[in-house]
Formats: C-alpha cells, sequence, structure tokens
C-alpha cells in the first residue's frame, strides 16, 4: 500500500511516499528557519504563508525521489490535528484535494500518533504492544503507554512549558538563534554539566508528570546574573537538568507499568546525551530502547504515512470534510495531555 | 460534430462565505455558497459538485480560484486546493483578484475597495477610460483614497468587499457594502485571467490583506 504523508502542522512543509508503512521511498522536508530567525521563534502567519508557497513543488520532489506518479497512490495522510491550526489547513486542504482528485482515501492523523508510529515503522516485529513511549519536542512532552494500535495511556505529561520549548527559550535568551536545541547541545559539549546546580521539579514525585518553566526561569536568572557567565558550562548544566528529569520518569513509569520496552519520539529524541543517558538507565534495568531513525525524529511526512498505514486498517478511511484542530485529544480513549480550556 | 464543452471549477474563500462554481460556455451548471468554515465545508462542497452533475474530477478542464485580497486563512485553504487539484489534474489555473471581481459587470466609473488593515485600503479605480483594459490594483492610506473619492464627481458607485468602511462612507448615496463575490461576477472575470500550468501554477500565491505582513503579495 503506497501511502502519501503530509505534514505541516508547524515550521516544517513536509510530504513523503511510504510503502507499506515501513519502506520510505522519499522524505522531504522544506524548513522554514529562516523566515522564522530574526523572531526568535514561530509565528503562524508566515509559518501559513510558507506552506501555501512550497507546499505543491514538496509534493512534486516527494513523488519524483520516490519515482511514482499521483495515479499510483493507494492513500493519502495528513496531519489535522495538534500543531498550529493555521500553518494545519494548508496540509489538510492539500491532502483533500489529492483524495478528492486521485479518488483515494484520506486518512486524517494526530500529529503525535506520527511521532510515536515512528518507532513502529520497520520494527512492527520486534516492537510489541504495550511499550512506553517518551515523546518530547517543541510543542509537547509526555509519557504514553502504547496499548495497542490507536490506542494510549496517558501516564504524564508536562504542567506548563514542553522541553523542546524550553531549549528554544534558553538559547533565544543566550543568542543562539532557533531551534535551539542542536546550537545547546552543541555548546554543551565544552562544557562541564556540574558547574550550575539546577533545579529538577517534580523529580522526587512518584508519578509522571513534569515541569520545566522553574527550569527555564532559573536558566534565564543565571544567565541575567553574569553576563560574562560560561556558556558552555551553562549549556551542559541545563541539557543535563532536563536529561535527568525525563530519564527518571521514564524509568519510573516503566518500572511502575511493567514496560519492557521503552520508544524515544520527537524532535529532541535527536539530542544525543539524552539517548546515551536513557540507554544507560535501560541496561541498568533490563530494557530495551527504541529510537527512530534520525529522520524520522523531527516533524515529517514519512512518521504521518507510516501511522496512515496501521491505523487505517483499525479505523477506515476519513471523510473528506475532516476537521482540523491545534489541540485534540489523543487515540481511541481521548486522552486530554493540555489544559482544558485548550480544547474546543 | 459537437464542440467539447469546457467546464470550470471555480473556487472563493476570501470572505466569511465559501463558493464552489461548475461553469460552461452555456453558464453556470451548479453553485454552491455557504458561511464559514472553508477548512471542512470546501472540499464536500466540491465532492457534491461532482456528484450532483454526474461527473468525475478528471473531466473539468480548468480550476480558477479567488486569490485575494480577503481572510488569510480562507485564501490559504483555497488557492491551496486549487493548486494542488490543477496539479493533480494537470489542467491551467486561472487566479482572480478580489477587486476584478467586484467590479464584474459594472460599465460606469466606480471605486473598488477593500480594508487591507493597519489604516490602509486596496482600491480599484474604474473610469470610462480604463474600462476595456484591466486597471491596476493599489494599496494606500484609507484617508488619502477616501479624501480622493469624495471629491470624485464623475465615480457613479463605491463598492466595498466588506463593510468596514461605513462610517467613513457614511451619507454617501454611492456607498455600498458586498457581502460576497456574486458566481456572474466571478465567472465574467475568467475571461480576462490568465491561465497557469507548470510551475507557474505552484509558485500562485494569495493576495492577503494587511499587507505589512505578506512581504510577497502582489498587486495587480
Amino acid at each position: 500500500m503506497l501511502i502519501l504523508g503530509i505534514d505541516t502542522s508547524c515550521d516544517d512543509t513536509a510530504a513523503a511516499v511510504v510503502r507499506d508503512g515501513h519502506e520510505v521511498l522519499s522524505n522531504v522536508i522544506a524548513s522554514q528557519h529562516k523566515a522564522h530567525d530574526r523572531f526568535g521563534g514561530i509565528v503562524p502567519v508566515i509559518a501559513a504563508r510558507e506552506h501555501t508557497a512550497k507546499i505543491n513543488f514538496i509534493l512534486e520532489s516527494a513523488l519524483e525521489e520516490a519515482d511514482v506518479s499521483f495515479a499510483d497512490l493507494d492513500a493519502v495522510a495528513v496531519s489535522h490535528h495538534q500543531g498550529l491550526l493555521l500553518a494545519l489547513v494548508v496540509g489538510v486542504s492539500a491532502a483533500k484535494s489529492i483524495a478528492l482528485a486521485c479518488n483515494i482515501p484520506l486518512i486524517g492523523i494526530h500529529h503525535l500518533e506520527g511521532h510515536i508510529y515512528s518507532n513502529l515503522m520497520g520494527r512492527s516485529k520486534v516492537l510489541k504492544f504495550p511499550f512506553l513511549c517518551l515523546t518530547v519536542a517543541g510543542g509537547h512532552t509526555l509519557l504514553l503507554k502504547v496499548v495497542s494500535h490507536g490506542t494510549y495511556e496517558l501516564l504524564g505529561h508536562t504542567r506548563d512549558d514542553a522541553a523542546g520549548e524550553v531549549f528554544d527559550k534558553v538559547a533565544r535568551h543566550l543568542g543562539l538563534g532557533y531551534p535551539g536545541g542542536a546550537a545547546i547541545e552543541k555548546l554543551a559539549e565544552k562544557g562541564n554539566p556540574e558547574a550550575y546546580n539546577f533545579p529538577r521539579p517534580l523529580i522526587n514525585r512518584t508519578d509522571g508528570e513534569f515541569s520545566f518553566s522553574g527550569l527555564k526561569t532559573a536558566v534565564i536568572a543565571a544567565i541575567d546574573r553574569d553576563p560574562n557567565l560560561n556558556k558552555a558550562d551553562l549549556c551542559a548544566s541545563f541539557q543535563q537538568a532536563i536529561v535527568d528529569l525525563l530519564i527518571s520518569k521514564t524509568m519510573r513509569m516503566a518500572d511502575d507499568h511493567q514496560l519492557q520496552q521503552i520508544t524515544l519520539a520527537g524532535g529532541v529524541a535527536l539530542n544525543s546525551p539524552l539517548r546515551t543517558a536513557l540507554k544507560h538507565a535501560a541496561d541498568d534495568h533490563g530494557y530495551q530502547i527504541f529510537t527512530p531513525r534520525n529522520d524520522l525524529c523531527m516533524d515529517n511526512g514519512a512518521m504521518v504515512a507510516g501511522a496512515a498505514y496501521f491505523l487505517y486498517q483499525e479505523r477506515g478511511p476519513d471523510p473528506i470534510g475532516i476537521d482540523t484542530r491545534a489541540n485534540a485529544p489523543l487515540g481511541s480513549m481521548g486522552i486530554r495531555y493540555r489544559h482544558d480550556s485548550k480544547y474546543r | 460534430m459537437d464542440c467539447p464543452i469546457m467546464r470550470t471549477l471555480i473556487l472563493d474563500t476570501s470572505g466569511p462565505f465559501t463558493t464552489v462554481l461548475v461553469a460552461t460556455e452555456t453558464g453556470i451548471s451548479y453553485a454552491s455558497i455557504l458561511h464559514g468554515r472553508p477548512a471542512e465545508h470546501l472540499h464536500e462542497q466540491i465532492q457534491t459538485s461532482f456528484s450532483c452533475l454526474h461527473i468525475e474530477p478528471s473531466d473539468l478542464d480548468r480550476i480558477a480560484v479567488v486569490v485575494g485580497p480577503g481572510s488569510w486563512t480562507g485564501l490559504n485553504i483555497g488557492v491551496t486546493a486549487a493548486k494542488t487539484l490543477a496539479q493533480v489534474l494537470k489542467v491551467p489555473l486561472s487566479p482572480i483578484h478580489t477587486l476584478d471581481a467586484l467590479v464584474a459587470g459594472h460599465s460606469e466609473p466606480i471605486w473598488a475597495l477593500m480594508n487591507a488593515g493597519r489604516g490602509q485600503c486596496y482600491y480599484l479605480h474604474c473610469t470610462r477610460s480604463t474600462y476595456g483594459e484591466k486597471p491596476a490594483m493599489a494599496v494606500a492610506p484609507l484617508d488619502t483614497v477616501s479624501t480622493q473619492i469624495r471629491t470624485d464627481t464623475s465615480a457613479v458607485a463605491i463598492l466595498e468587499y466588506g463593510n468596514t468602511f461605513e462610517k467613513q462612507f457614511c451619507g454617501d448615496h454611492r456607498y455600498q457594502s458586498v457581502a460576497r463575490l456574486l458566481p456572474e461576477s466571478l465567472i465574467s472575470t475568467l475571461n480576462q485571467s490568465p491561465l497557469m500550468e507548470g510551475d507557474a501554477l505552484k509558485v500562485l500565491k494569495p493576495v492577503y490583506l494587511q499587507p505589512a505582513l505578506a512581504e510577497h503579495h502582489t498587486i495587480g
């Protein structure tokens, strides 16, 4: 089954062609980082404008790279829930047009499901339900028990900022530009992770809840206090605090729920110290760790097509009038992982 | 032998209404106008048009779309839908400018206006000498344009797409607020619209409201 996956949930215009949920024939991503760099974060109207300008070129590139045509597609999948509303509607509009013009099924995917399923692509025989998934990105940080296809149990989530968002905000305060995660990781390589003793909020609580805003405030206060501080030491200490928080909660939830397989997903999954620390912690506990391929960590169309392949078999196609929502409950159990006022 | 029918799908998501038309040389075959929510309605309306007319998407010969100025989100949805349909079906795409459609069918001197935000307005000034050729749309401060309009005694109508300038032209009997572009106006504008194909089609961008935010907006 050949599926075209489209993702325009944030600042990357992405399209990919995936065969049978595993074989990535193409995975094209047009980044908008330059358009947003001078603002130190993502401006939704600029993201929407850039998606509209680029989407048709990206679709063509994805098909060309996969050496297929629109007529060869069996279905089109798109992220329609979770993200910037102004940006999501562009990808959804393109996907609906393709479904109509080619007379093929339309499959709407929750953006987070794309991240979760990036781990299953090519590994559905070794990764068995139920497993634990830590998804960490600029818009969310949560721990899920993946019970079966499309069914999740929320074990914990952030009460305030997402981990990736804190990376971006600290990087902006240090003048490192956007996106901040890679810049902080690079600087941290030369720094001492014990130079600053930053707080690890909620680390001693026995549940899976996260909180990063206090850590962010502490780091920004440290920057403001000392203009001549050693940036490498600060970045290393800050990164260590984030890693400690994520690892501690993940291991606790794996122990409590007796989940032997742990997956990591989202843009922060690219962070090498996090991957290494998770691997060591899992080895100590005798657990297995799965991380997606690097090109499947950031927002991309392949993960959307991959999730669509599995979920289409469970749920079937969606109607052409599917809605687009910035915040939507996740999975068949309707998990709400943000403040209730966000869901409208 | 009968001539093949040239069938055009026309989309307008520039305002509070979502309009889907299917037209041939003989007139409008199908019209659907719904209020609001183009993200959900637009493709349902297109699908219904195909089933009502018993046609396939491949029976379309051309796509036309209102490219603005107009609602930021509406235009992104409509223009992306039109570009993608044209790309998949390999048919040409015709962009329609909002103010061109607003003045279509008028032969008398007229001002067409639209709020561009931040005290600016888009305007199109059609005089007797400019009919027959396409006058250029421009953007200027509303105060400047409204002063010019008030002193222009030759103009017989002032049409605004939307209703934000009602106070500005209060008492001027020539002023009319227009809530949506009429199907007949959209169709009569088609003859003046260029046909875009290939990469030219893919680079088509909406003309947004608030020109300061849309770096690359095009006028005219």
